[in-house]
């Protein structure tokens, strides 16, 4: 059964290959573009990671990191929060809410599948 | 409290003209011994008596009044408070503005600008970490950065896309990278607009800096014998130091025009030029021929920097590519500071910037001829900046390559062996 990952970024081109590159490492990948559709589409794929983007329309990151905490059946789904934003006020916000992760764009592909596989368990 | 040091600056007035107190008191209509008490601080001074003594003084009576004095004292204490590391004597600020009010006044003209250009600064400072758009222009490009670099590495690495999906991929750098010259250029823009500030002067430099750039550095009016001082009278410089330092440049512009008349400049730079060449020709300095071509309307303007021989910078042409700061450390590594140690040779040099760009820069330096026996020759030397769009001007050479920057302040330069000073901007920015 492979993992299933939900990508939850409005631009286009970085959601495309962030699918591209997770579905090629075996990954089931689902993808959503706007936060305040983000919850729903968690509830229905129940993801083993949740990409999050900071900066999205209709509902920012962080306050999708919110209800998925204070979500029943959800609050434990690890979270990669993406951000071009590197500063720190955003970072300790992220782990304030109980980000897992936290990268900041620019970002390798490497570096992505890598902490993806850790934080599905797959690689230690 | 206040109190009054109209006597002490009545008393410094009649001794600094010589009078004694009772010619003055005559003067003035009042008794000697009322004088005596006035200037003594026991009478207050006001209404016919302060008119009357400051017509007798040859004053304005607001120079002897309270009210310029308490403004006075109020500005210094300001400034104590704002300087306390130099422990100023605060109990003896009355005392100071009594005797010294023109001091009193710089100084508080020195703190006030002290503070304006604090405030600015601070501005500044927190526009390029706060400004929204900058802020949002920044987070435009890293995130078209992470497309690309993304879609890229995938393109590089992966070798069985198929074809639609290695399209689109094609595709998606493409579009973004015309996202991401549209943010540079709306970034350009936005320093371009900042830049270009309504504010006055604020100082006799930058007025006639101002005046230089509008007018294009060129003043066709000099060029067959023309006076400088109506020229000086359209231009209006406002104060009388700016006036000063505009004539001198004038007079200069016009000596050089002189030297080298319009026809003859055309005539040279119909032919790729050798500069050394064509000033033996001529019979001028290189550095003369030099700053000719770099003050002069032509369809591709030449930048300049001329230094003394203490490294100050005396003449400056800046380009749009090339923003040569007056009041900051120019970068040590120009070569226009190691022609200082070669004069009577002219050599060019492509200079390369931390961004990689370079630029063809020809350098001269002379000695000027001393004016009597014993005197020594003063060095300076001169940098003709070329730009791309005027290297056909010049006889092609192979110019060997040195690295610079803009100045320790705002170079981005690592591990450079000439920083003397970190700059104000950090590298991540």
């Amino acid at each position: 059964m492979p993992k299933r990952i939900l990508i939850v970024e409005d631009e286009a081109n970085i959601m495309e290959s962030l699918a591209f590159l997770l579905r090629r490492d075996g990954f089931e990948v689902s993808t959503m573009p706007d936060g305040a559709r983000a919850m729903g589409e968690a509830e229905r794929v129940s993801p083993d990671l949740m990409i999050l983007d900071v900066m999205l329309p209709n509902l920012s990151g962080f306050d999708v990191l919110r209800d998925l905490r204070a979500h029943d059946g959800l609050s434990a789904t690890p979270v990669m929060m993406l951000t071009a934003k590197g500063q720190t006020r955003d970072r300790d916000q992220a782990e304030q809410l109980g980000a897992d992760l936290f990268m900041t764009k620019p970002f390798s592909n490497a570096a992505i599948i890598a902490e993806a596989r850790r934080l599905t368990g797959l690689d230690p | 409290m206040v109190r009054s040091f109209a006597g002490l600056r009545i008393r410094e007035r009649r001794l600094v003209l010589g009078l004694s107190q009772t010619a003055l008191a005559r003067e003035a209509g009042i008794s000697p011994s009322y004088l005596n008490l006035i200037e003594h601080n026991r009478r207050p001074v006001a209404g016919k008596v302060l008119l009357a003594l400051a017509r007798a003084l040859d004053v304005p009576p607001s120079a002897l009044g309270e009210q310029a004095t308490l403004g006075l004292v109020a500005a210094l204490r300001e400034a104590a408070a704002d300087l306390p590391v130099h422990d100023p004597e605060t109990h003896q600020i009355e005392e100071f503005v009594g005797r010294y009010p023109g001091w009193a006044r710089m100084i508080s003209t020195l703190d006030q600008t002290n503070r304006e250009l604090r405030t600015t600064v601070e501005a500044l400072g927190d526009r390029l970490t706060h400004d929204p758009v900058l802020q949002s222009d920044m987070h435009e490009m890293l995130t078209t950065i992470t497309a690309i670099r993304s879609t890229a590495s995938i393109l590089a690495t992966v070798d069985d896309i198929e074809a639609p999906q290695r399209q689109r991929f094609t595709r998606a750098i493409h579009d973004e990278s015309q996202r991401l010259s549209e943010v540079a250029g709306a970034l350009t823009d936005y320093f371009d607009r900042t830049a270009s500030s309504d504010r006055p002067p604020a100082t006799p430099e930058e007025e006639v800096a101002r005046i230089l750039e509008t007018a294009g550095y060129s003043f066709t009016q000099l060029e067959h014998g023309g006076e400088v001082e109506p020229l000086l009278d359209t231009l209006l410089p406002k104060g009388a130091a700016a006036r000063a330092e505009l004539r001198h440049w004038l007079t200069r512009w016009r000596n050089d025009a002189e030297a080298v008349p319009e026809a003859v400049l055309d005539d040279l730079l119909a032919t790729p030029l050798d500069l050394t060449v064509a000033a033996r020709k001529l019979g001028v300095g290189v550095a003369q021929l030099m700053r000719r071509l770099a003050f002069r309307q032509g369809q591709a303007p030449l930048g300049l920097i001329a230094i003394n021989g203490a490294g100050q910078i005396l003449l400056r042409r800046p380009l749009p590519d090339w923003p040569i700061s007056r009041q900051m450390a120019a970068c040590p590594l120009l070569p226009v500071f190691d022609a200082l140690w070669q004069p009577g040779t002219t050599w060019p040099v492509d200079v390369q910037m931390p961004g990689g760009q370079s630029t063809l820069a020809i350098c001269t330096a002379e000695i000027d001829a001393p004016h009597r026996m014993g005197e020594r020759g003063r060095p300076s030397a001169t940098m003709l900046i070329v730009p791309d769009s005027a290297r056909h001007l010049f006889a092609p050479t192979d110019p060997g390559t040195v690295a610079a920057g803009p100045g320790c302040r705002v170079c981005s330069r690592t591990r450079c062996t000439a920083r003397i000073a970190e700059p104000v901007i950090a590298h991540q920015l």
